[in-house]
């Protein structure tokens, strides 16, 4: 099967998403997406740098130069603290959505009679 | 917050960024390729895979400088330059477009820069924002700001905690004996004055509190004073300075700049103290208004608990005041520039009016660009098209239009600036000229960079408007989205009757301006061929206080003067006292002056019948002179000599008592009053001992009135009565004082009258040029049919011949009805000359005529092929 784009508007949160989860360059932000998703959500690359640059001057992620596992020099990202507010108010937003997605795309002719 | 750090670092920082940005892809693009080769691809494939997978880097690129708001910035200096590339690649436009925006912007900027002078700029003095001035509001709430001595003492004394301190100053005019003698503004300073505002002295020492008075009192000397009063001698410390009549040493000079906190320059400074000690001049009661009370408030502090704190001290005393002067409230009030709170409204009231004349010229030229800018956009309308084609939404090709109206604006303001910083001193030193030349010395202005933003806010306004409206009816057709112009709209709305009416306006303005300024030259000229019946090159007027006989025989006694007379009212400056005499039973209101004998020998005054004034005649003598009109017009048809006329009790203003007095003389008719009023209707010289307490000015005639004999009376005067004002008003003077305003009506209304004029001219010349090139094809046709060039051009000049034929029209009547305004102020003004309302329209119509010839004459004269070919 082949992966998935992203939804539109969900990009920032998966990047927020994977940036809380250590401070991580761009190209490795693209790896622990598909990685978490195991292959099924394939970001477009061209759209993550933008995405970052975004997130940067909004004031969510960090960005700092440092040298990368092959000993290359990279722009790592890290998330502050508004950027982890953020992505929590993101994500409980989310949750509620695919709830009440999945209870309407779940429910039976029983359900919904009043 | 942080997004407008990271963009100006990016902004500022505009290499590292984009070397940041391009590092990063890089790495990108070398980890995915690590990762390709890992799987077993080789280094170059692995590359060349990860290239494909990253797509269009450039794209990315430019989305990662949009996310940082670069794009903004980058898309305006891409306009600029673009802009700039237009603007260079037509210059005619461009010049005229200059030109009409920056003498505009120039004459606006002068105007401001003498405000700015005036009224904003402060003296170098230390934490102005905290300076503030101590007023009071009468119970008609009128400002009072001076005190008399008492209230001066109570504000004075222990200053309430609000305040760092609190100084006093009287602005003065003393007589100064030192290289020369003349009487000169200063500032008598309570001690603390100078550190208060924080000014140091240049050579020596300024006064400071709880110095110990020596036996020779201290003056502190202006830069102006010192080349002024000591010829700038290098050693002027510790010279002697007698002021009032008293020896003062200098023990200080003040820094360049600082001229004392009036508009009046300051040449010396004495301390308040000192001031007492000296002799006064009785004649100015005690009571005078003299003190300026100013101050800096603590840091943090209000002004209106610092009123509070010293409304108590005077606020109670109100029964000791004249009725005017009863105070319902005193203010503590920001301070700024060199004007009082009073004197800036009457300034603010005066420079209204003069302000929207200049506003007016700046609105005009605004409109006239207007038309310009419109006929510039639609000849891009295929450039815009291309524009929209390729995806510009509306709003992007309004910013490229008004980019090009910026710049403009920008250069024109410049241009402003410039004209301003080389045109003040000279327009100053001329305004006041006449001011100087009587020894009153006006600051020194110079123009701030505040006058460039000032003109630049000008520009960028006018910018808005004259290419804001364009733009927007240029991009119209593109509003709903796709499809090709309407060009007949856009041309119609090019030479729209809007167009019409504003050029047919412009040239209605500058006919009203310029038809003003030539009728108020006519009248300053009058001043010239006026036969006022005396010399006045050869006559001073002195202001003698209460001018004691000792006075007048010591000027009587000098050789460089001719004659002396004691005056109740100096001609051309004072009109006589008005009477309402009783002759043969009935009121009659003449004029009367008291006079001494001596002032029929200062005017040469030819007896026509009887005598003149003897110095044996009184105030008691009862008995009377009087020009050749009163006689005419008091006693028709006959010799007056021996009739009698009648003072009576309660004659209001009369300066001569009250009686009856015998006509013992007829004399030639003079002109004493406002020039412009002609021969004085009524006179009667009332007789008066020198000495008389209303006679008193002296007026002395002079063999010559060169400057050593001015001086040399100056040196008297000082000498003999050292408190008084000693200043010589040479009658010269007083006449063209009397001119001054028809001069500067005349000067200020002929330049706004030639702007705007060029203005016009410009305007017909652009209007003109266009319209030729709009019908380039049709003219080649009819030249091709064989209509003569000249024909053509006459044509294409009909518009335009049309346009100055109503302006002109419409302009006279409404100057016509401008002149009228200023009957009020005298019958005489002559309000209609041939010059005025036949010359300068001809003049006019000749050069617009011109300005619309010239384009209309050159493409007429072009081959019809070559016009043919064009298209």
């Amino acid at each position: 099967m082949a992966p998935f784009s992203p939804l539109p508007g969900t990009l920032d949160l998966l990047v927020l998403k994977a940036v809380s989860l250590g401070s991580e360059h761009g190209y490795g932000v693209l790896l622990r997406i598909q990685r978490a998703s195991r292959g099924a959500l394939a970001v477009e690359q061209g759209a993550l740098y933008p995405a970052l640059f975004r997130l940067e001057s909004q004031g969510f992620i960090e960005a700092e130069w440092g040298v990368s596992d092959n000993n290359r020099k990279a722009k790592f990202y890290t998330l502050t603290r508004s950027g982890k507010a953020r992505l929590a108010k993101d994500l409980g937003e989310w949750n509620g959505l695919v709830a009440a997605m999945a209870a309407v795309l779940n429910a039976s002719r029983g359900e919904v009679q009043a | 917050m942080k997004a407008l750090r990271l963009w100006w670092r990016a902004l500022t920082r505009r290499r590292s960024f984009e070397q940041d940005l391009n590092a990063e892809l890089d790495f990108h693009l070398q980890a995915r390729a690590d990762e390709l080769q890992a799987g077993g691809m080789a280094r170059t494939e692995a590359l060349r895979t990860a290239r494909i997978e990253l797509g269009a880097r450039e794209s990315h690129a430019a989305e990662c400088r949009r996310a940082r708001g670069l794009d903004l910035v980058d898309n305006l200096l891409r306009d600029l330059r673009y802009a700039l590339r237009g603007l260079r690649r037509n210059p005619g436009y461009s010049l005229t477009a200059l030109s009409v925006l920056g003498l505009a912007i120039a004459a606006n900027a002068l105007l401001f820069a003498l405000f700015d002078a005036y009224a904003l700029r402060n003296p170098p003095i230390e934490r102005p924002e905290r300076w503030v001035a101590v007023d009071a509001r009468n119970q008609n709430q009128r400002v009072i700001d001076r005190w008399d001595e008492t209230d001066a003492d109570a504000l004075l004394r222990d200053p309430p905690a609000m305040f760092e301190g609190l100084y006093g100053f009287r602005s003065t005019r003393l007589s100064v004996v030192a290289e020369i003698t003349r009487t000169v503004g200063g500032e008598i300073v309570t001690d603390n004055y100078f550190s208060l505002l924080g000014v140091r002295a240049a050579r020596g020492r300024v006064f400071a509190p709880g110095d110990v008075p020596g036996d020779v009192p201290g003056v502190v000397l202006s830069q102006l004073g010192w080349q002024r009063l000591l010829g700038g001698t290098p050693d002027p410390l510790g010279r002697s300075v007698e002021i009032a009549g008293r020896r003062f040493e200098v023990i200080g000079l003040a820094p360049p700049g600082f001229t004392g906190l009036t508009v009046g320059s300051a040449l010396f400074w004495i301390r308040d103290a000192d001031y007492r000690l000296l002799p006064r001049d009785e004649s100015a009661g005690a009571w005078r208004l003299e003190f300026d009370i100013g101050g800096f408030l603590r840091e943090g502090q209000s002004a209106a608990a610092a009123a509070q704190a010293l409304g108590g001290r005077v606020l109670h005393d109100n029964a000791r005041r004249e009725e005017f002067l009863k105070l319902s409230e005193l203010r503590v009030e920001p301070r700024r520039g060199y004007l009082r709170a009073d004197e800036l409204d009457e300034i603010i009231l005066l420079a209204i009016p003069v302000a929207c004349a200049f506003a007016l010229l700046l609105l005009v030229a605004a409109a006239n660009l207007g038309n310009l800018v419109l006929a510039r956009f639609a000849a891009r309308q295929r450039e815009l098209a291309v524009r929209v084609a390729v995806g510009a939404p509306r709003g992007r090709l309004v910013v490229q239009l008004l980019a090009e109206c910026v710049l403009l604006a920008c250069a024109a303001a410049a241009f402003g600036y410039g004209f301003a910083v080389l045109t003040l001193e000279p327009v100053h030193a001329a305004l006041f000229s006449l001011m100087s030349d009587l020894g009153y010395d006006v600051i020194e202005v110079a123009v701030e960079p505040r006058v460039f933003f000032y003109g630049l806010a000008m520009g960028l306004l006018a910018a808005l408007c004259f290419g804001g409206i364009p733009a927007l009816i240029a991009t119209a057709p593109w509003k709903r989205g796709g499809g090709m112009p309407d060009l007949a709209a856009m041309q119609r709305a090019g030479t729209s009757r809007l167009r019409s009416l504003l050029m047919v306006g412009q040239l209605a303005a500058s006919v009203v301006l310029l038809v003003l300024a030539s009728l108020a030259a006519t009248n300053a000229r009058r001043a010239e061929q006026t036969r006022l019946g005396y010399d006045p090159t050869r006559i001073v007027s002195i202001s003698a206080g209460q001018a004691d006989r000792r006075l007048h025989d010591t000027f009587a006694a000098l050789p460089q003067v001719a004659a002396v007379g004691a005056t109740s009212d100096v001609p051309l400056m004072q009109r006589g006292f008005p009477l309402g005499a009783l002759v043969d039973g009935r009121t009659e209101l003449v004029t009367g002056r008291l006079v001494g004998a001596g002032v029929f020998d200062v005017l040469e005054l030819e007896v026509l019948h009887g005598r003149g004034l003897r110095a044996a005649d009184t105030e008691d003598s009862r008995v009377v002179v009087v020009s050749r009109r009163t006689a005419e017009r008091l006693w028709p048809g006959e010799l007056p000599l021996g009739r009698t006329l009648q003072v009576p009790e309660d004659a209001e203003n009369s300066l001569a008592v009250a009686g009856t007095y015998e006509v013992v003389g007829v004399v030639e008719d003079l002109v004493t009053g406002w020039y412009v009023d002609g021969v004085d209707t009524t006179l009667l010289y009332f007789p008066a001992r020198p000495g008389h307490a209303w006679a008193d000015s002296l007026l002395l005639r002079l063999h010559d009135a060169s400057p050593a004999t001015l001086e040399t009376l100056r040196t008297t005067c000082a000498r003999a009565v050292p408190e008084r004002d000693c200043e010589l008003m040479p009658l010269a003077a007083a006449m063209r004082f009397q001119r001054l305003p028809f001069v500067i009506a005349a000067n200020v209304a002929g330049a706004l009258g030639w702007i705007a004029l060029g203005i016009s001219c410009l305007g017909l010349y652009g209007l003109v040029s266009y319209l030729v090139l709009q019908k380039r094809r049709e003219i080649g046709v009819r030249l091709a049919l064989g209509a003569s060039s000249a024909r053509v051009a006459r044509q294409m000049l009909r518009q335009a011949a049309r346009q100055i034929a109503v302006g002109i029209a419409l302009g006279l009547p409404l100057a016509f009805g401008a002149a009228q305004l200023a009957r009020a102020a005298s019958e005489k003004l002559q309000l209609f000359d041939a010059v005025s309302f036949v010359g300068v329209p001809l003049g006019l119509a000749a050069l617009a005529l011109m300005a619309a010839w010239l384009p209309a004459r050159r493409t007429a004269g072009v081959p019809p092929t070559e016009a043919l070919r064009e298209e």
